[in-house]
This record gives structure tokens, C-alpha cells and sequence, in this order.
């Protein structure tokens, strides 16, 4: 019994004090980490879809039929966007594979269905090689081509970078994640309780 | 540190050690024999830069060389042929486009860390040809890709119309992956390419010019007893068993890409394959195993390169497991 | 002094991590790829290594041999998790490459290697400069295998929004370099590199270096 506790006690103090150190370092970073998170998500909310407001849409109801058109990407979150009062567009934040794992596109389209902008919110591609989906500027800004009503093959006919094909298809696969969940879902939807929508 | 091997009064020469009228030169000059019909080929039907290819990696790999062995005062081993045969074998392996400066870096990189590095012809882990082809491609895929389809093949343009995506170097591997990824079929017809494939085929690397030729030249080596039988066997028989159990059209897919080049020619190179008779069979199915499987499930359309180079760096590994039977074992069949 | 300096440039030299004890190289090659992010890799390290190795250390009476390795670890996974919380919160550019890699230095053999091998039998002073000497020996190797490829991969150097260095216009860098093949060809040769000066350094003292 004595050696048991000559053993567990050090652990436990140990244990205790780790705790401890880094409850306090949380309650110093958390807030700040929250900033951090929020400000990114704000800058790329604003890269795709300048000027307006956005509010998350927490509908249980259709995040089902979301998940079921977006796949094989998964829609993290959709944003009703509003500016001057009237219903703007929508931006999704979607979670697709790219060469080194899940990278974060939030991509912008408008009232109807038109692409307005493409950001890359997180990623964990190579850098100098998949991150040329960000730094070779051509790649994100051919997405804006895509017309209301875009169908997969419209993505799939723009162009990659080469050497960069499976981040460059990470996106890709986003984008036209995101133009099912709009003509399947975000069109027919029932704008009426939200700021904006009586248009 | 102990006295290099070169230092010592005796010295040994690099496995296997059986006495043969063979010499290596005689080999090597047998293997450029056999690729000379193809390459001439090459050079009348893709024009001059098939040319300024061919002189860049060989005079890049005999050139390096020479440099090396001057510098770190080793003989002169020029002779022995086998930097022709890898400059040779380098240039076949490219695009008729390739840049210049990518060739010379491809043909130093194959000499000097494919070879020399290692200790020279003998030492090396990896077919050195292999080596300077893969850096290449790991390097300048994007460039290599682009030099393809600058309006080089007429019948391209032909592909492009109708919406080809993803891949940019389009060779006719290549518009077989995309055309597999998009609808799991075929938007040509796989049989009306064998011709081509055969006698003339303007897409893709020197080396993909006509495999009828590559098997002629592969066939005059196996009959002079240069080449052993069982690897480009073992190498085509399973790629076409492979391709046919993932329902494509195996004879297309033996013929298209690099894998003649590579079973007659590269998965043979001596020093890095297998030395017993059922070690060379089992390394010729694993090239063509790791071939068709890069081809269906992996991210290039073609892979010759990294399969050959994957078997070279187990054909140690099988010379453990197939030699015992010959040396470890008291009873003797010899 | 002198022994303290002595253990310090063990670490730098003949007991280097990277090249000579070669310990740790998953993170390694898979972080080096950027010169900014080898830098924040390499002081993390920094400062988890001499953290723990202090810990340890005052504490090496009282700790159990029985119960030695969860109490290091517990104690590696503190440290770990406070770089992490701070990283995320000051330098969030760098975090979003690092991520992954931030908590896999708890099982970086290179911290418990030497919380194991070196702060739990010694005192304090000659522990900070285990720990300072490992992971400067560390940091260097991993920021010049970075500067390398980056260079060579990309033709410059990023240091978040501004080009540092960057190579003439005509370079079309091989992006081998930026690969694992190409991280571990430059690893090779660092390696040659290192033995190079070890030997020339170590042959003028007495005796072969102590390997690990």
C-alpha cells in the first residue's frame, strides 16, 4: 500500500500541476484564439462577397438535404448574406480533400446562383507546390466565370495547375459542391423569415 | 576509417562474380544495338529535336563521367559503355520537347547520383536511367506536361475539343485515365490504337514511338542471351493480366506508355534486378503489378518509372529469399 | 563552465539530433519544407526541450523510477500544448501549417530521448544546456534543410508576406526539392556534411565520439 502511493502520488501532483498550467493558458489564449478564428472567417466572408452582412443559418431541417447534394464535400456552414437591407447571396464554408488533407474553401455566389468568389480559409497543402492554388491568383479568380446555374461539368472544364492537380481538384470539387447545394437546396428555399428575404 | 576497397592491394569487383566470355562492353554495345532502330525512328518521324534530345543526354551522361571520375581520381570508365546506354535509355524515356537544360540535368543526375554515387556500374541500387527520368518528372511534371501539347500532335487537338480536363500532358494514357475518371469508360476506341501504338505513335516520350521496333530490339537481346526472358514476360503478361482484371483492354495498355521500353530494356538492367532465374520472374511480375496498379489507381497516368524503381529497391530483398535454394543448402544441384 | 560548455556543444556537434542521433526526422521532413515555418518548428522545440529538461531535472529526486516515463510525458504534453495554445493565438499563419505537427512533438524521440537519457541523472545547469545545445543542434539542421529546399524548390525565401531571397527569373525551380524524395536527398548530404565537421573538429581531442 505504501508503494502504491509512494508511485501514484507523484503522478496525481504532476498531473495536477499540468492541469493546472494549462487551464491558466487557456484562459489567456482562448479569447484571442476565438478572435483569430473569427477574423479569418470575417476576411474570407468579405473576400468572396464584398460589402455585405452575414448570419449563419442554423436550420436543422435542411442541413440533411445539404449534406446529401453536397457529397463528397461536406458544407460546414451556410451564410444568408444581406447588404443595404436586401437579400445579397449566400456563402458556403465547405470542407473538401486536397493532397495534404481537408482544406476549408468558402466560396461566394449570389441571389442567383453565380459565383462571386472563391478564398481558401485553411488548408495543409505543400507549400510552394498545393499552395500554388492560393499564390498563383489566375487559379481562384477563374471561378467568378461560372454562371447561375453551373452544373459540375462547368467546373470540372476550368482549368488546374499543374503539379498542383489535387489541391487544384480540392477546389474544383468545393465549387461544384457548392452550385448542387444551391439549385437543389438554397433556390427553393423559403426566404420569408429572414432579413431581407421578402423579395 | 577503414581503407576503401580501392585503396587495399586487392580489390574486388562488384557481384556477380562468374566468369564469361561476355564482357560488359560487348553488352552494352549490343543493348544500344538493339535500341538503334527505334531511336533512328524516332529521329525520322519526330524531326530534329529528337536529335538535339538524343545528343544533349548522351553527351551530357558520358560527359559527367568522365568529369567525375577526373575529379575524384578513380580510372576512366567511359569505355565500359554503360553512360551511352544510360544517356541512350534517358533520352527514350522523354518527350521529343523536352527543354535542353532538363535533359543535361536529368542525364547528371542519372550519372552522377543514379551511379557514381553509389560507387559506380555495379554499386548502384537503382537503374540509373530510371533515377535521372524520375527526377525530372518530380521536378518539371508541370513543364513536361506543357511541352507535350504545343500543337506537336495533330491529332491532340482533336482531344482537347471535346473537354479534356485535369491532365495537360496529353498523351493517349493520358486521355485513357481522364476518360476512365469521368465516366469509367472510354471516349475512343481502345483497339484502333494498336496500330499506332506499334508501327507509329507521335505522342509521349522518344521511346513511345513504335513498340513494334522496342520488341524486335528486346527479342534480338533475349536470343543472343543478353536479356533474360523472364522479366519482360513476367513484367507484360501481368500488366495485361492486371489491366484486363481491372476491365480495360490489356493488348492497349501493354503497348501504350513506357512499358516496353521499360520490360526490354530498363527492368533488365543488370546490376539493379534480381540475379536468380525465379527472383527475375518475381521481379518482373511485381514491375508490371506496380505499373498497371499506378496506372488505374494512381495519380499519374503512367508509372513506369516508379515501379521499375520500387522493384529495383526490393530486388535485394528477393535475391535473399530466392538464392538459399542455390547457395545456403548443403545439397547441391549444380 | 567548461563542462557546461562541453554538454552545450554536444547537442551542436557530435551528439547532434538530426545527423548524428538522427531521431525525430518524420516532423522534420515533413515541416522543412518552408524556411518560416523551420524556424517556429525549431523554437518550439527550443523551448520544450529546456523546459521539460529543467522540470525534470530539479524534480529527478522525487520522481519515481517506476513512474518515470508518464510523468515525463505528462510534463512534454504540458509544454507541447502550451506552445500550441500560444501559437494559435499570436502567429495563426504559421499555426494553420504547423498544426498538425505542434502536438507530435510530444512523441518527437528527441524531448523524451532526452528528458530519459540526460536531465533525469543530471543537475540543473548542465540540463539547460543539454537541452539548449539539442535543440539549437536541432533548429539548425532543420532551418538550413528548409532554406535548401525551399530555395531550390521555389526560388525564394517567404517570410510571411515578403520574398526574402529570390533566385533570377529564368530559374524553373524542381519541385522535387519540396517532396519527401527531394527532403530526404537534401537530408543525405547534410549528413555528409555534418560528419565532415565532426571529424575534423573531434580529431584534434582525444578518443572517438560517444554515440548514443
Amino acid at each position: 500500500m505504501r508503494n502504491a502511493l509512494r508511485l501514484v502520488i507523484p503522478v496525481l501532483v504532476t498531473c495536477v500541476l499540468a492541469a493546472a498550467g494549462l487551464a491558466a493558458t487557456y484562459a489567456v489564449t482562448a479569447p484571442k484564439i476565438a478572435e483569430q478564428d473569427r477574423l479569418a472567417e470575417e476576411r474570407s466572408l468579405q473576400a468572396v462577397l464584398p460589402d455585405a452582412t452575414f448570419t449563419c443559418l442554423e436550420d436543422s431541417r435542411i442541413q440533411a438535404d445539404v449534406d446529401a447534394v453536397a457529397a463528397p464535400v461536406d458544407v460546414l456552414d451556410t451564410f444568408y448574406a444581406t447588404a443595404d437591407g436586401a437579400h445579397a447571396g449566400w456563402a458556403l464554408k465547405v470542407s473538401s480533400r486536397g493532397y495534404g488533407g481537408p482544406m476549408v474553401v468558402v466560396i461566394g455566389l449570389d441571389t442567383s446562383g453565380s459565383v462571386t468568389g472563391v478564398t481558401i480559409l485553411s488548408h495543409n497543402e505543400t507549400p510552394g507546390l498545393g499552395t500554388k492554388v492560393i499564390t498563383e491568383t489566375w487559379f481562384l479568380e477563374q471561378f467568378p466565370d461560372l454562371e447561375a446555374g453551373f452544373g459540375d461539368a462547368d467546373v470540372r472544364a476550368l482549368d488546374t495547375i499543374s503539379g498542383s492537380t489535387k489541391s487544384s481538384n480540392g477546389v474544383r470539387n468545393a465549387v461544384a459542391g457548392a452550385g448542387r447545394v444551391f439549385s437543389e437546396v438554397l433556390s427553393g428555399l423559403d426566404l420569408s423569415g429572414l432579413e431581407g428575404g421578402s423579395q | 576509417m577503414s581503407k576503401s576497397v580501392n585503396g587495399s592491394d586487392r580489390i574486388v569487383g562488384p557481384s556477380p562474380h562468374i566468369a564469361s566470355s561476355a564482357t560488359c562492353t560487348g553488352i552494352m554495345l549490343w543493348v544500344v544495338a538493339a535500341l538503334t532502330p527505334a531511336a533512328l525512328w524516332a529521329v525520322v518521324n519526330m524531326g530534329l529535336v529528337a536529335v538535339q534530345l538524343l545528343v544533349v543526354t548522351i553527351g551530357v551522361a558520358l560527359g559527367t563521367e568522365w568529369a567525375v571520375n577526373s575529379i575524384s581520381r578513380k580510372p576512366q570508365t567511359l569505355l565500359d559503355g554503360s553512360a551511352l546506354v544510360t544517356g541512350l535509355l534517358l533520352a527514350m524515356s522523354l518527350p521529343p520537347r523536352t527543354p535542353w537544360w532538363m535533359a543535361a540535368i536529368g542525364a547528371f543526375v542519372a550519372i552522377w547520383l543514379g551511379k557514381l554515387l553509389f560507387g559506380g556500374l555495379g554499386h548502384n541500387l537503382f537503374n540509373p536511367a530510371l533515377v535521372g527520368r524520375a527526377f525530372v518528372t518530380l521536378s518539371w511534371g508541370g513543364v513536361l506536361a506543357g511541352v507535350q501539347n504545343r500543337g506537336w500532335f495533330a491529332t491532340l487537338a482533336d482531344v482537347s475539343a471535346e473537354g479534356l480536363d485535369t491532365v495537360s500532358g496529353a498523351t493517349r494514357l493520358a486521355v485513357a485515365a481522364a476518360d476512365r475518371a469521368a465516366s469509367g469508360g472510354y471516349g475512343f476506341d481502345l483497339a484502333a490504337q494498336y496500330q499506332p501504338l506499334l508501327l507509329k505513335n507521335l505522342e509521349g516520350s522518344l521511346g513511345e514511338i513504335s513498340a513494334g521496333l522496342l520488341i524486335l530490339g528486346g527479342l534480338v537481346l533475349i536470343v543472343k542471351g543478353i536479356i533474360d526472358w523472364r522479366i519482360p514476360a513476367g513484367y507484360i503478361g501481368t500488366m495485361g493480366l492486371v489491366s484486363w482484371a481491372f476491365g480495360s483492354d490489356p493488348i492497349f495498355h501493354v503497348l501504350a506508355g513506357g512499358v516496353m521500353l521499360g520490360a526490354f530494356f530498363m527492368a533488365t538492367d543488370y546490376v539493379s534486378s534480381p540475379m536468380s532465374k525465379k527472383g527475375r520472374l518475381i521481379y518482373g511480375i511485381g514491375c508490371g503489378l506496380f505499373n498497371a496498379l499506378g496506372r488505374f489507381i494512381g495519380p499519374m497516368p503512367e508509372s513506369t518509372t516508379f515501379a521499375i524503381l520500387f522493384m529495383n529497391g526490393l530486388a535485394p530483398l528477393i535475391d535473399r529469399l530466392t538464392r538459399p535454394r542455390v547457395f545456403g543448402v548443403v545439397k547441391t544441384d549444380a | 563552465m567548461s563542462e557546461w560548455f562541453r554538454v552545450f556543444r554536444q547537442g551542436l556537434g557530435i551528439e547532434n539530433p538530426l545527423t548524428v542521433l538522427m531521431i525525430g526526422l518524420c516532423a522534420t521532413l515533413a515541416v522543412s519544407t518552408q524556411f518560416q515555418n523551420a524556424l517556429f518548428m525549431g523554437l518550439a522545440v527550443i523551448f520544450v526541450l529546456v523546459m521539460s529538461n529543467v522540470l525534470i531535472s530539479v524534480f529527478r529526486k522525487a520522481i519515481p523510477s517506476e513512474v518515470r516515463i508518464p510523468i515525463f510525458i505528462v510534463v512534454i504534453a504540458s509544454f507541447v500544448t502550451i506552445v500550441d495554445l500560444v501559437m494559435k493565438a499570436f502567429v495563426p499563419s504559421v499555426y494553420g501549417v504547423l498544426g498538425i505537427w505542434i502536438p507530435l512533438i510530444v512523441v518527437n524521440c528527441v524531448i523524451l530521448g532526452r528528458a530519459e537519457a540526460f536531465a533525469y541523472h543530471n543537475e540543473v545547469g548542465l540540463s539547460i544546456a543539454d537541452g539548449l545545445g539539442m535543440g539549437i543542434g536541432y533548429s539548425t539542421v532543420i532551418v538550413l534543410l528548409a532554406v535548401i529546399r525551399e530555395l531550390l524548390g521555389t526560388g525564394k525565401i517567404i517570410w510571411f508576406d515578403s520574398t526574402l531571397i529570390s533566385l533570377p527569373a529564368g530559374y524553373a525551380p524542381p519541385s522535387l526539392f519540396l517532396l519527401f524524395p527531394g527532403a530526404f536527398l537534401v537530408f543525405a548530404f547534410m549528413i555528409v556534411g555534418a560528419r565532415w565537421i565532426n571529424e575534423r573538429t573531434e580529431a584534434r581531442k582525444e578518443g572517438p565520439a560517444c554515440r548514443v
